[in-house]
């Protein structure tokens, strides 16, 4: 039998809590691939990353991995398909250069958890609400859908729920974590994400904290749970500054459901390494290309004549839409090396959007997804010259209110 | 009618029209192998040189749906079609003016083909009135009265910047009977030489002519004598692909492709089914178009050598193959038949997997053909492809009879 794939963190650089590192997936002690942290994942629907095919997506990455955000219910809509297919989720959905990530929580936004019980939770599917147990999560995702990561068995719920629903999931939460790792054959434990759960209650978070640090030689790593759940940013960075010294930093922690620059910034600042969201996607929804920006020189030395250009690319986002683009022949953004800026304009785009041209979605994706991870490539590099908090407040001076 | 001779082009002039407008037709047309009646060609037009037979995708709104640009490159299309009546609406001449044309709008760099936005008169005729001046209608968009007059059509086709611009006909469906198809075919006769007129980019954008005449043969012989008299660069069929009976569609073909001139490229507007491109190019078509790939693709729909896949039906859910495990293209190496069933007809990433591999097949179907041609093997080919298609022996009569007519027989037990 071939060796199960090991999940392996190293740290490249570290300033108090400020980290850059590297997630391999490793086979028999050879790096089969690897992701650099801090970094997002892709949304995707269906296993697919929404409008990328796989030219476009590798494309994208210049035929590097890239982490991707598996929603666990979509999948497991077609979990008997993976099961009859045996060879795991990379190969059935042609993301084999990727590292797949799988997850309960949906990176889209926050949804009012469902109904659960000791044994099980209740999982959306097009069909409707479906009870799976621990036992079934453990089975179909290790042996069927094979990610690299998976989240432990946990439900998130809203920063207001009542502190008697705190409790219950959190103590909930432990005794999955429990379960979950005793039905987990060991060589899989390197991929197990375990939950950190409870709300805007710090001791319930600490609780739930000191349950899942207990289990550290059986996991691979943390994901604070249930945030982006209503929450203002400050609540959020107040229990996060509190919680992430606590955790052993050999581990990555992943957060769901955060996306904006500001916030992004904010949490690697304090400790966070992987961000799941759909940041880019929304804007794309929505008509919007990214155009912030973030090289950290040109923040430095961009006080004096900004000409038009400089204004305008200043600006976070623009929204195309906008009857102004109507002849502009410029790119989204002018130096931006994606496909969508060296191959199309702003006019090309407004009118796709304006004729309702599936085509002007894959545009942006490109270039939001690109622009986005370029973003995060620029934290890493001014981690690892020692300059991340220098960077921070240039971005943030620099960027405009929104 | 008078002739006059400039170095090796004769020039005649119709209503003080010259033909053709300038000597050096900005397209070449060289037939490189025959059979019978089926040609294999190479069509030179200013942005690209093109194999014929060809099928050319349409990207009406200038994008075939879904698809980059790049990936039509990357799926060696040739030609691809841009709609002058989408197009004149939005972006509109104005800013395909500002923005340098449709080739530098899409940046596809290859060649383009617009139609005349006649067409749209059939598909929008009971908002439309046809007049001798040209086809008023209310914008579907906002309501107002238009007028796409010859003149019209040629400007916007001007302003879009085509390789190959279509001359405004006035269309008729084809089951129409009756006198409206002669006026209908005279019209277009006549809109003819104001499109010549009115077109200002000879040097670099080919006009061509479309036979009208419905399915009388007589109206279509009259048609084909006034447009070859006129000497284009190259001649489409129109008024066909709406309905009428194959048996009917297939011999209009033939007299056109029998009557129109051997050394210029002959173009089937709205056709693509695979039988009917067979069957066509063995009839001596050199050029095609139509949505029917990337529409059927939307919903679901793979073309494949024995016909189509729906790739909805539960038939797949546990298929591990790819579409066609010979085609050769990115979303047939990449992707599995369970895997488009997920998403086929849901997901807009179904619509992009299948649409590519159904202009990839549409490409390779063309291509095999040319080949066939060239290698001297084309009814061996037109047998294989019946049979594949027609395992149960039940190839439709009309395509036995059309290739009959060219001298190729059908033997199932070859």
């Amino acid at each position: 039998m071939t060796e199960v794939d090991q999940l392996e963190f190293t740290i490249t650089n570290e300033i108090d809590q400020i980290r850059s590192g590297k997630l391999s997936i490793v086979n028999n002690k050879i790096e089969k691939k690897s992701i650099l942290t801090p970094t997002c994942l892709l949304y995707t629907k269906e296993g697919n990353p929404i409008n990328l095919t796989k030219d476009l997506l590798e494309g994208l990455s210049n035929n590097k991995p890239l982490g991707l955000h598996l929603s666990f219910s979509d999948i497991y809509q077609f979990s008997n398909v993976l099961e009859k297919f045996g060879k795991g989720s990379h190969k059935f959905l042609s993301l084999e250069n990727q590292v797949l990530f799988c997850m309960i929580r949906d990176a889209n936004g926050f949804a009012e958890t469902l109904e659960t019980s000791d044994q099980h939770m209740m999982v959306n599917t097009r069909k409707g609400k479906t009870k799976v147990t621990v036992e079934e999560y453990q089975k179909i995702s290790n042996q069927y859908i094979q990610p690299d990561v998976l989240s432990q068995f946990s439900v998130d719920i809203a920063w207001n729920v009542s502190r008697k629903k705190a409790i219950k999931l959190v103590t909930q939460n432990s005794s999955w974590l429990k379960s979950q790792i005793k039905l987990t054959p060991s060589q899989y434990h390197s991929k197990l994400f375990a939950v950190i759960q409870g709300s805007k209650y710090k001791d319930q978070r600490m609780l739930s904290l000191k349950e899942a640090v207990a289990h550290q030689q059986s996991i691979g790593g943390f994901i604070l749970g249930s945030f982006g759940s209503g929450e203002s940013p400050k609540e959020r960075e107040d229990l996060l500054s509190e919680l992430l010294p606590q955790l052993p930093k050999t581990k990555p922690r992943l957060i769901t459901g955060i996306g904006s620059p500001e916030e992004v910034l904010s949490l690697v600042e304090l400790g966070i390494d992987i961000f799941s969201n759909n940041y880019p996607n929304l804007m794309t929804e929505w008509g919007n290309a990214l155009t912030f920006k973030f090289k950290f020189n040109s923040n430095n030395n961009n006080n004096n004549n900004n000409t038009q250009n400089e204004v305008e690319s200043i600006i976070n986002k623009i929204n195309l839409w906008d009857s102004k683009y109507v002849i502009d022949k410029s790119p989204l953004v002018s130096d931006c090396k994606c496909f969508t800026c060296t191959q199309h304009t702003k006019a090309y785009i407004h009118h796709l959007l304006n004729t309702h041209e599936m085509l002007a979605e894959v545009l942006l994706t490109i270039h939001n997804t690109y622009h986005y991870l370029s973003f995060f490539e620029e934290i890493r590099n001014a981690i690892i010259s020692n300059q991340f908090k220098s960077y921070k407040d240039t971005f943030l001076t620099q960027r405009l209110k929104e | 009618m008078s002739n006059s001779t400039t170095g090796n082009v004769e020039n005649k002039i119709f209503n003080g029209i010259k033909y053709p407008e300038i000597d050096n037709l900005p397209l070449k047309f060289e037939i490189i192998a025959k059979h019978g009646k089926a040609r294999a060609s190479l069509l030179t037009l200013p942005h690209h040189q093109c194999n014929t037979p060809m099928f050319m995708p349409v990207g009406t709104q200038g994008t075939v749906k879904g698809l980059t640009s790049q990936q039509l490159v990357d799926l060696n299309c040739g030609v691809v079609l841009g709609n002058t009546y989408h197009l004149g609406h939005r972006p509109g001449p104005d800013v395909m003016d500002q923005v340098g044309g449709l080739h530098q709008f899409m940046n596809y760099p290859r060649a383009m083909l617009t139609d005349s936005g006649g067409f749209q008169m059939v598909s929008l005729l009971q908002l439309a009135e046809i007049t001798e001046q040209g086809v008023q209608f209310q914008s579907p968009h906002d309501g107002s009265t238009m007028i796409l007059t010859p003149e019209l059509s040629m400007q916007i086709q001007n302003s879009i910047g085509a390789d190959i611009m279509m001359a405004l006909d006035d269309v008729v469906s084809s089951t129409t009977t009756g006198p409206r198809v002669e006026e209908a075919m005279y019209r277009t006769l006549r809109w003819i030489d104001r499109c010549i007129h009115a077109h200002k980019k000879p040097e670099t954008q080919n006009i061509f002519c479309i036979v009208q005449g419905g399915l009388d043969a007589r109206l279509r012989d009259i048609c084909m004598d006034g447009l070859i008299q006129r000497n284009f660069p190259g001649y489409a069929i129109g008024g066909l692909s709406g309905g009428e009976s194959k048996d009917m569609f297939w011999r209009v073909v033939h007299q056109c492709t029998s009557k129109l001139p051997e050394n210029k490229p002959r173009y089937l507007m709205g056709v693509g089914y695979a039988l009917d491109l067979v069957v066509c190019t063995a009839l001596g078509v050199d050029m095609f178009d139509c949505v029917f790939p990337s529409r059927t693709a939307r919903f679901g729909t793979a073309l494949v050598p024995s016909g189509s896949l729906n790739l909805k039906s539960a038939d797949y859910r546990y298929d591990f193959t790819p579409i066609d495990s010979e085609c050769t293209c990115m979303v047939c190496k990449n992707y599995t038949r369970a895997y488009l069933h997920i998403v086929a007809g849901k997901e807009a990433i179904g619509g992009q997997l299948i649409t590519y591999h159904n202009i990839q097949y549409q490409m390779s179907l063309m291509s095999q053909l040319r080949e066939a041609i060239i290698q001297n093997q084309f009814p061996q080919y037109v047998n294989n492809f019946i049979k594949k298609q027609y395992p149960k022996k039940d190839c439709p009569q009309w395509a036995i009879d059309a290739l009959n007519a060219v001298n190729i027989q059908i033997n199932y037990d070859l």
